[in-house]
């Protein structure tokens, strides 16, 4: 801990070893590189997130041979920081990996659910795969570590991590203090828009979404009561039992802000707690919703905490939001004014 | 058939005390059921029970009617206890509908709807129209084996949508429209359909007595001055609008119009004029009860085929495995 923004975006590039090293993946298999991949694809589902944590590695992108065209906003961030990004999205979806194995790659990077469906079949033809995953703090960090192993450049790995750690940090150093009668109950809501009709989901307990609200001293009143393995759909009287102190709105398709306004607007709604007390929030996000497993997750633990305790949590709208686009990707200020700025969305 | 007294009588019974637990039973305040009296002092009870419990649970037993009643009609007409409503490639042309208008349609409201109408109705059309190709055969035969075909055909469609629908956004939704449920019910549901619905429900129950006639051949229902022909296609018509009419808003609901008319039947015999009125009853208890179960017994919203299923299943093999209580 203690680096500095600017020391820390300054150093990071340099080599510092000649060989690659073993590590342990997501799945939990020994990883043993002959040589430093030359040719990397990433492939398979939520390929946004890997690609959003591989770009912290600066001056990597030329490495990138094929990137799975599945993308939630693949003419958004990542452009800004490789010009020549859409040129990469050449892996159509599900495919398999005798049409990957033609662009020659000597790793395969996916997310460790596919290991049996996909990545076995990489295996096969002896095409390396690394698996990783991004849902809590600790496996971020982990990854983070790996694609250091794999790039080459541990050092940048280890400065990534503790900029993760000061963000997070100055949150949780804070929350940590509570005492459970100070932490107030959270709903975190997923509206999906059919027709007429909004639907709501609730993320599992051992995703991301619910590590946020607890590392931003909320108690997630949902956490208990879900069993399953992905967002479950749940209905009003459901919300209405909970009826929790905050309710935050996620949307990924179109702007939270919005949805609120919507569902302020439901005299159904009008009966429960958070919206008599104004406590019902858009989360915030700009290409990306900032609940998601992906670097931008340290600015929704910030933002999450200052809305939920906003005496004792900071959030400065002009300063921290272009702050982390420059610490984590050297993304100028005038950049972020420009390109950035105008897609925030959400209840800030 | 099984000796019940008034089975008529006990099934309406049945019905009312279901329909009255069912308002009182949800997840709020907390699982289970609250007291009559308990909405005068909680505002936010009362709105929910008269905005969404009460929408839902009409919605429930009109799904229960209608898919009970529309398997009554398929299986008399057709002299085939085992056809249900989806038969004639109605329910996979509804599914295939709503999938594609959920992945091209956007946001725009009742096209998801609109378009499991639409081509619900398409598929009868088409089974209808394929038939008529068919060289060899009785009608019945031929129209069985059109409407395989066509269920085929628009299952490869709904396979091929799920292939291409974004995995974070609309295949979830296609999915659990796949699966069943009445999660998103609300007045305006109900508002819109009724008047094809109920005017179905209304005709199919004055029209019981005939349906005992198309039962009986050709031949007797010509001497009884019956045009089978127009008849059947008419009844099969009815109970196919009405049918996509509540798929259109619940989803792919399966087993209720196999079991229910089965059940009604062993208790009443074959006579429809008074198996139909029972069919209703049952019809509307069997889906609300496992409608209760989807929004009541975890957090989550549970998809409603999947208690249809696993209800009628049972009852199924219940049903064929005892001689006495066979199916006739």
């Amino acid at each position: 801990m203690g680096c500095s923004a600017n020391s820390i975006t300054e150093s990071a590039s340099s080599d510092v070893i000649n060989r690659p090293v073993e590590f342990v993946d997501a799945s939990g298999t020994t990883v043993q590189l002959e040589a430093f991949p030359q040719r990397i694809v990433i492939e398979g589902r939520l390929t946004q997130m890997i690609v959003d944590f591989y770009y912290l590695f600066r001056g990597q992108d030329k490495k990138i041979v094929g990137i799975e065209n599945r993308l939630q906003t693949v003419e958004g961030f990542i452009n800004i920081v490789d010009p020549h990004y859409q040129n990469k999205l050449v892996i159509e979806q599900d495919a398999t990996a005798e049409q990957v194995a033609g662009l020659n790659p000597d790793l395969v990077i996916m997310k460790s659910a596919l290991k049996n469906k996909i990545g076995s079949t990489f295996t096969a033809i002896e095409i390396p795969v690394v698996y990783m995953d991004f849902e809590n703090p600790s496996q971020i960090n982990r990854e983070i570590t790996n694609l250091g192993w794999i790039l080459n450049q541990p050092t940048r790995a280890r400065e990534i991590n503790e900029l993760f750690a000061i963000w997070e940090e100055s949150v949780t150093d804070v929350t940590n203090t509570l005492r459970i009668d100070q932490k107030p109950t959270i709903l975190l809501l997923q509206i999906t828009k059919l027709g007429d009709e909004m639907a709501f989901d609730v993320p599992p307990a051992d995703w991301l979404q619910t590590s946020l609200v607890e590392l931003a001293g909320g108690i997630p009143v949902w956490k208990e009561s879900i069993v399953s393995g992905s967002w479950m759909k749940v209905g009003f009287e459901q919300i209405a039992a909970w009826n929790p102190d905050f309710i935050f709105i996620i949307n990924y398709f179109g702007n939270s802000a919005e949805s609120v306004n919507t569902i302020k607007a439901n005299p159904t709604w009008q009966g429960l707690t958070s919206v008599k007390t104004d406590r019902l929030f858009g989360f915030a996000g700009d290409f990306l919703s900032w609940d998601q497993p992906d670097p931008r997750w340290v600015l929704g633990l910030k933002w999450l905490g200052n809305k939920i305790h906003p005496e004792i949590i900071q959030f400065d709208f002009q300063r921290d939001i272009p702050k982390f686009f420059k610490e984590f990707y050297g993304i100028s200020y005038e950049e972020y004014s420009s390109q950035i700025k105008p897609v925030l969305k959400g209840n800030f | 058939m099984v000796k019940i007294k008034n089975p008529l009588l006990i099934s309406w019974i049945l019905l009312g005390i279901v329909f009255v637990g069912s308002v009182l039973l949800g997840r709020y305040p907390s699982p289970g059921f609250v007291s009559p009296g308990a909405n005068n002092n909680d505002p936010l009870l009362m709105s929910l029970i008269t905005n969404l419990r009460l929408p839902r649970i009409i919605s429930a037993v009109l799904l229960g009617i209608t898919l009970s009643l529309a398997g009554l009609v398929m299986q008399t007409v057709f002299h085939n206890p085992l056809v249900d409503p989806g038969f004639l490639g109605v329910s996979q042309g509804a599914a295939f509908g709503a999938a594609l208008a959920i992945i091209f349609g956007g946001t725009l409201g009742l096209l998801v709807q609109g378009s499991a109408i639409l081509f619900g109705l398409l598929g009868l059309g088409l089974s209808f129209w394929i038939s008529k190709k068919i060289r060899f055969g009785g009608k019945i035969l031929k129209l069985i084996l059109a409407g395989l075909a066509v269920s085929a055909l628009f299952s490869a469609g709904v396979g091929i949508l799920k292939y291409i629908a974004d995995p974070l956004s609309e295949l979830p939704e296609i999915v659990f429209w796949l699966l069943g449920g009445l999660w998103s019910i609300q007045w305006k549901d109900i508002y819109l359909l009724l008047p094809v619905v109920f005017g179905g429900i209304v005709f199919i129950y004055f029209y019981r007595w005939r349906l005992n006639i198309l039962s009986l051949g050709e031949d007797v229902a010509f001497s009884l001055g019956v045009n089978q022909g127009r008849e059947t296609t008419l009844a099969i018509i009815i109970a196919v609008i009405i049918t996509a009419c509540m798929v259109s808003i619940s989803g792919i609901v399966s087993w209720i119009g196999l079991v229910v008319p089965n059940v009604a039947r062993i208790l009443t015999g074959a006579d429809t004029a008074k198996s139909v009125p029972v069919t209703i009853a049952l019809g509307g208890i069997f889906a609300l009860l496992c409608d209760d179960l989807a929004r009541t017994l975890l957090a989550g919203e549970i998809p409603l085929s999947i208690f249809t299923a696993l209800f009628g299943a049972v009852i199924f093999i219940f049903i064929i495995s005892y001689k006495k209580r066979g199916l006739e």
